[in-house]
């Protein structure tokens, strides 16, 4: 009688899953009792299934309950159809006992995952060299383990409606604007999306200004990095199998910090900062620059130096617009073709591509020597930056600078800065200004965005996140 | 009334000085000088102070209307239909004024710079930025022009320079070209500190902080009459007084005289880095341009009316340089401001003193 209910049972579990091959079942009877085990085979850990459900359960007596002898903290009454499909999904087993009507479901979920090692492009010389791995409860582990805070809350939100993936939420609940984080969590749910490809689907959902060049949410594969962000109010999303934590609400300047300023003293920490500003704009002015004064001042050359750039570029046949893009196609190209191909090609490519290329295409006379200098310290220059992202929206936003400088000269740079600082400063992120704190001006926040002072000289929290607690220790003798 | 926008006092004293400091900075030196002389510095601190006075008597207009800014004012003060035209003038005024800094920058432009380029090119490049910068409203700009003001430092670093080769003996003995003629000098150094009455379009967007509109103003007020002192007194002590008088851009002049190990020509870069004052001018009449029309019809798209100005003063700006090119054409555009920033809004606020004294006489 039973026996019968429990196939048509496991059959329907079968229905739901389309007759996958692998799906499996198998029934163990114990004391009268006839009990099924489904599971999907590819998903779970069989050694574990073994040791947490069968074999207690062979050794059961006739009146106990399944839910008291299997060895697993974790197990769930499944009292829906619809919550049984789900939790076979994510590599539970269910354990079916019709005779005494209870079915449960027990995680044996086998997963593979690689160690916390050091993120490939955000290296670091000093302080910790773990990374995030792409299982989400390894990471919130190692948030965790460095915010030893009750105020750290995580929520899990499921989107993708194919593909069901988890995404967490963590932010400090006594840090963190409440607005932004409603905000968020809004967003998040009203993502439309069959499957949330992390972190650029979610991403997507989130942006308040979806066709702005610039990023907008800060990516990293460091905990270490999550933490100093959620200690300033700051939000983290991070979602199952993908290592990248989206930081958010950043502004500008975040862009061009690494952790490895903070292990710095502050001259040379302060240096390196300036050095990446520098960079940001050297990369955007640089070509410009070249184009504008070979095309149109070159009288702005000094006397000493009219000699040597007349004699580079003699021979060059194209207008210094062409003579720019040319080099710079060149080392995107170099660039694009280097991440494809395993590294000892890559570095091959690196060697012909650069020197090679570089050395014939000068001799050649078909592009001037300045213009592989400046096209190779722009390229270097862009690198620097800690942000991928941000580089290469530079080195995009380059080319519209060139074609306004091969158009107007300097007046065209003048005119595309400007448009570029409009449209920065018209950017906002969840009502942080993007330029912050830089304009509206914070004279706080600056010390710690472009210069990096000792850290007890930041004790407030940055003005243009909105924390709910200002001062990040709070001070004795002082109560609100 | 007014909406959720706020700007801090930072932006506040930017927003006023950026307009002040528009297209005149480089030309500035030259008109004073023609009236003033050796003393033309003098003349400009003359102008700040008569500037102070007239922003002490806004400030009694502004401490009457704590919430609304000059147009809603009218509106109270005359009524909706003589306060609708009188707003309809200050449109007109407006444009005008926008017409007149867009055509002395092309101008400009063409003569220093890019003398084979078509004005219209010039005209249209600084119009589409100008129109993208005013489009999101007060904090946009406001945030912006902040930015912008960075420049200043550039102006200044240059004329510091200029010091090296000054001779002190152009502007001894003080006074040497008689009073009568520094008061003459005023009336240019007004023209080209035009902008200060955009305090009264803008106060009520302060957000709360310790400082009144007032005393921001004074400050933003003081920066301007600073810089121009110094600038105007740089220039007269850098060029001898036959120069100057034959030379109507100035600044530009003494600029171009200095040449650099790594740059010859450091008057290009100026005068490139000019364009931002201009656009920072004109972005702020635009505001005030979108402002009024909000006034008259109270519901607006901020984004297709700026963009509309901006069409129509470009446009507009265009005429004269299909037919004729006139250079003179927008001087006589100087002296409204006498009408516009200085008469009308004196005349408000002593009329809008009287009423609330009347109020109050009935009322006791």
């Amino acid at each position: 009688m039973h026996d019968k209910k429990l196939a048509s049972y496991v059959n329907d579990i079968k229905n739901r899953l389309h007759h996958t091959a692998d799906f499996s079942y198998r029934t163990i009877k114990v004391n009268d009792h006839t009990i099924a085990i489904a599971y999907l085979s590819d998903l779970i850990d069989p050694l574990s299934l073994q040791e947490v459900a069968v074999e207690p359960l062979l050794q059961m007596d006739k009146h106990e309950k399944m839910r008291h002898v299997i060895k697993s903290v974790s197990y769930t009454i499944i009292e829906k159809k619809e919550d049984l499909i789900a939790n076979i999904l994510e590599g539970h087993a269910i354990l079916i006992n019709l005779s005494q009507n209870e079915v449960i479901s027990v995680d044996v979920e086998q997963v593979y995952e690689r160690s916390p090692e050091e993120p490939e492009n955000e290296k670091v010389i000093r302080g910790s060299h773990q990374g995030f791995v792409e299982e989400l409860s390894t990471n919130i582990n190692l948030i965790r383990r460095r915010v030893r805070n009750e105020h750290m809350k995580i929520e899990y939100v499921s989107i993708g409606t194919e593909t069901n993936t988890t995404i967490a939420l963590i932010y400090m609940d006594n840090i963190a604007n409440s607005r932004t984080v409603n905000k968020i969590r809004r967003k998040l749910d009203t993502l439309c999306t069959d499957m949330a490809f992390a972190p650029g689907y979610i991403e997507d959902g989130l942006e308040e200004h979806p066709f702005s060049v610039f990023p907008q949410h800060l990516y990293t594969e460091r905990p270490d990095r999550v933490e100093a962000h959620l200690l300033e109010g700051r939000v983290a999303i991070m979602a199952e199998s993908s290592s990248d934590a989206i930081i958010t609400p950043v502004s500008f300047p975040a862009f061009f910090q690494s952790p490895d300023d903070f292990h710095k003293r502050t001259y040379t920490g302060t240096m390196f900062r300036l050095l990446r500003m520098i960079s940001f704009f050297g990369t955007l002015l640089f070509p410009a620059l070249y184009i504008a004064i070979i095309g149109f001042h070159f009288e702005m050359i000094p006397n000493e130096m009219i000699a040597l750039m007349k004699g580079s570029i003699e021979t060059v046949p194209f207008p210094p617009f062409f003579e720019v893009l040319i080099m710079i196609l060149t080392i995107e190209l170099i660039r694009e073709a280097g991440i494809r191909l395993p590294t000892p090609i890559g570095q091959t490519i690196g060697i012909v591509g650069g020197i090679i290329i570089g050395e014939s295409v000068v001799t050649a006379g078909l592009v001037s020597n300045v213009v592989v200098i400046v096209i190779a310290i722009t390229a270097i220059m862009s690198f620097t930056l800690p942000s991928y992202e941000m580089s290469n929206t530079i080195r995009l936003l380059s080319l519209p600078i060139m074609i306004a400088s091969a158009l107007f000269g300097f007046v065209g740079i003048v005119a595309s800065f400007m448009l570029l600082f409009i449209h920065l400063c018209r950017l906002e992120i969840y009502g942080t200004p993007y330029l912050s704190p830089i304009t509206p001006l914070d004279a706080d926040g600056v010390k710690d965005t472009f210069i990096r002072l000792p850290s007890f000289f930041t004790k407030r929290r940055p003005k243009h996140v909105f924390p709910k607690e200002m001062e990040r220790v709070e001070r004795e003798g002082e109560h609100k | 009334m007014i909406r959720n926008e706020k700007i801090n006092s930072l932006q506040f004293i930017f927003i006023i000085v950026q307009l002040q400091v528009g297209v005149g900075i480089l030309t500035m030196p030259y008109d004073i000088y023609n009236k003033a002389g050796g003393d033309s510095w003098l003349s400009i601190l003359l102008a700040g102070l008569f500037i102070q006075v007239l922003l002490t008597g806004f400030h009694f207009l502004m401490k009457a209307y704590p919430n609304d800014h000059f147009f809603t004012i009218i509106q109270k003060v005359f009524g909706r239909v003589i306060g609708n035209v009188l707003i309809l003038i200050y449109i007109m005024y407006f444009i005008v004024l926008a017409m007149s800094l867009l055509s002395r920058y092309a101008s400009i432009l063409s003569t220093w710079m890019m003398p084979l380029t078509p004005k219209w090119i010039l005209i249209s490049l600084m119009t589409v930025i100008v129109v993208y910068g005013a489009m999101d409203g007060l904090e946009t700009i406001g945030r912006f022009l902040f930015i912008a003001s960075f420049i200043l430092i550039v102006y200044v670093g240059f004329s510091i320079y200029a010091l090296k080769f000054m001779q002190i003996t152009y502007v001894l003995p003080v006074l040497n070209e008689g009073f009568s003629n520094m008061v003459k000098g005023i009336f240019p150094s007004l023209y080209a500190m035009q902008g200060f009455e955009v305090v009264l379009f803008i106060y009520p967007f302060l957000r709360q902080k310790s400082l009144n509109a007032y005393s921001i103003a004074t400050i933003s007020n003081s920066i301007v009459t600073l810089l121009y002192t110094f600038i105007v007194f740089t220039t007269i002590v850098f060029l001898s007084p036959e120069e100057i008088i034959l030379t109507p851009e100035p600044v530009l002049y003494l600029v171009k005289s200095f040449s650099f190990n790594m740059i010859e020509r450091p008057d290009l870069l100026f005068t490139s880095i000019w364009i931002v004052f201009v656009a920072t001018s004109f972005v702020v009449l635009l505001f005030i341009l979108t402002e009024a029309t909000h006034t008259l019809f109270h519901k607006q798209n901020r984004k297709w009316m700026t963009v509309f100005f901006g069409l129509l003063i470009f446009l507009l700006t265009l005429i004269p340089y299909g037919v004729y090119e006139n250079k003179n054409l927008f001087a006589p555009v100087n002296k409204l401001i006498i009408i516009f920033s200085i008469i009308i809004p004196l005349m408000i606020t002593g009329i809008s003193l009287m009423k609330k004294r009347k109020i109050t006489h009935e009322i006791h």
